[in-house]
């Protein structure tokens, strides 16, 4: 699985209409706090939809922080 | 009770609105952007399609421009007192609501230049005038889009134009217009565009906001600074929208309530409500004007003006009439200067102002036929 960080959950909101949109399966998670202190949330993607997403997010000028390959179990 | 001051807050509210609000209140706890709970991201997912709807009504792309404050005055001074310096020049009309006026007397006593550009007795604006006070340079024009005492619609589009051709940032107060009539913020080069929830969005008051141009958000100072439910480990203000300016909690109550008013706004037509209140503007012209004792301000053709209707009475007090409407008959309007003292000087109704009456999506000519009889009434009773 990949976790998408964003700077604020206003991005992650944005993301998931974007993926919601093109029907891209996703789950929003509470980011894991060794990775963001904040009550920030990231975007839970399968690694096979990891290309096409990567090309959404640059068509639509998100602004990501990280892309993490995570267990199964986050 | 017949309600006519819609532009004051338009009411009835509608039943979805309503239910909407009452759902969110009973079922939803939490906090749009703060926390992680399945509730607090079902809040945040629902004020993000609001913010959606709001963008795509007004015609941008990306939802993040859309900043939600408590109203369209709390919006416009965030613009004005973020954005102007002393010394900056500041264009602006002969219309404007104080909600404008008021924080630029303010800024002009630090330095700030005022330049009023008149509109004529109709209330609509000079564009050589402003043209040429444009050329001669300044930091910002800013226009309201439609009156609130006689609902004059402004060429917007024109005047985003000169600001564009001559490089000086455009802020519209959209009070009146927004829900009215289709706003266009990108095609008309605006870079502000105040606006309020209650009115002709049909959502609940204490919501509202203001739509902002990337060129114009970097420039601008936030009004206040705090939490953000973003960057908590930072102490400084983050610099990414809508966070800049979107600190503390918030109204998502209101928000998701104003998201359920544009609803209903998109499912009856913004068009089709805007003919309405066009036909029962006409309508109260019609049956009104052979009254001599009573005259009318603004245009007289509804098709370049919102649903207001302004209007005095020949040596008789606005506020004994409206009070005699509200108690004996029922009828509430509006009697004054409706906090537009500038707009009235323009339109020649200073100092005593005009009864206006305001109409909605909910209002019908036989309240309006009641209306005109109970004030022909009142006048021949002197």
């Amino acid at each position: 699985m990949i976790l998408i960080r964003l700077p604020t959950p206003n991005w992650i909101l944005k993301v998931n209409h974007i993926l919601e949109k093109e029907k891209i399966p996703h789950q929003i998670i509470p980011t894991p706090k060794e990775l963001d202190p904040s009550c920030n949330l990231s975007i839970l993607i399968d690694e096979i939809v990891l290309e096409q997403t990567i090309q959404l997010l640059e068509t639509n000028e998100v602004p990501v922080d990280d892309l993490l390959r995570v267990s199964n179990e986050i | 009770m017949i309600y006519l001051d819609n532009a004051a807050t338009t009411y009835p509210k509608p039943e979805k609105v309503i239910e909407t609000i009452n759902f969110h209140l009973r079922n939803l706890g939490g906090s749009t952007g703060r926390g992680q709970s399945q509730w607090a991201i079902e809040i945040s997912r629902k004020v993000y399609d609001v913010r959606t709807k709001v963008a795509q009504l007004l015609g941008v792309n990306d939802p993040l421009r859309v900043i939600f404050t408590y109203n369209a005055t709390y919006a416009i001074n965030m613009v004005l007192k973020g954005l102007l310096k002393p010394g900056d020049r500041v264009i602006l009309s002969s219309m404007e609501h104080n909600a404008v006026v008021r924080p630029l007397r303010n800024l002009e006593k630090r330095g700030v230049e005022l330049v009023f550009i008149p509109c004529n007795a109709e209330g609509v604006i000079n564009l050589d005038t402003l043209r040429n006070q444009a050329r001669q340079g300044a930091k910002l024009i800013t226009v309201l889009g439609a009156s609130n005492v006689s609902g004059t619609i402004q060429p917007i589009a024109e005047i985003g134009k000169i600001s564009y051709d001559n490089d000086i940032l455009f802020l519209v107060d959209g009070a009146q217009l927004a829900g009215f009539e289709p706003v266009e913020i990108d095609n008309w080069h605006i870079d502000a565009f105040a606006f309020t929830g209650h009115k002709g969005f049909y959502g609940p008051q204490g919501t509202g906001g203001v739509v902002l141009s990337s060129r114009l958000a970097s420039l601008l100072e936030p009004l206040i600074e705090g939490g953000t439910g973003s960057k908590s480990e930072e102490e400084y203000q983050p610099v990414f929208l809508p966070d800049k300016f979107e600190s503390g909690t918030l109204n998502s109550t209101g928000i998701i309530g104003l998201g359920a008013g544009i609803d209903f706004l998109l499912e009856n037509g913004m068009d089709t409500i805007a003919s309405h209140e066009r036909m029962l503007r006409d309508y109260l012209i019609e049956n009104l004007e052979m009254e001599k004792s009573i005259n009318m301000f603004g245009l007289l053709d509804s098709q370049k003006t919102t649903g207001i209707l302004s209007f005095n009475v020949k040596n008789q007090d606005i506020s004994t009439i409206t009070n005699i409407l509200d108690r004996v008959y029922g009828i509430m309007v509006r009697g004054g200067l409706h906090c537009s003292p500038l707009a009235h000087k323009t339109l020649g109704s200073f100092p005593y102002g005009t009864i206006r009456c305001s109409f909605s999506h909910f209002n019908t000519q036989d309240e309006l036929l009641y209306f005109s009889q109970s004030l022909k009434e009142i006048l021949r009773r002197g």
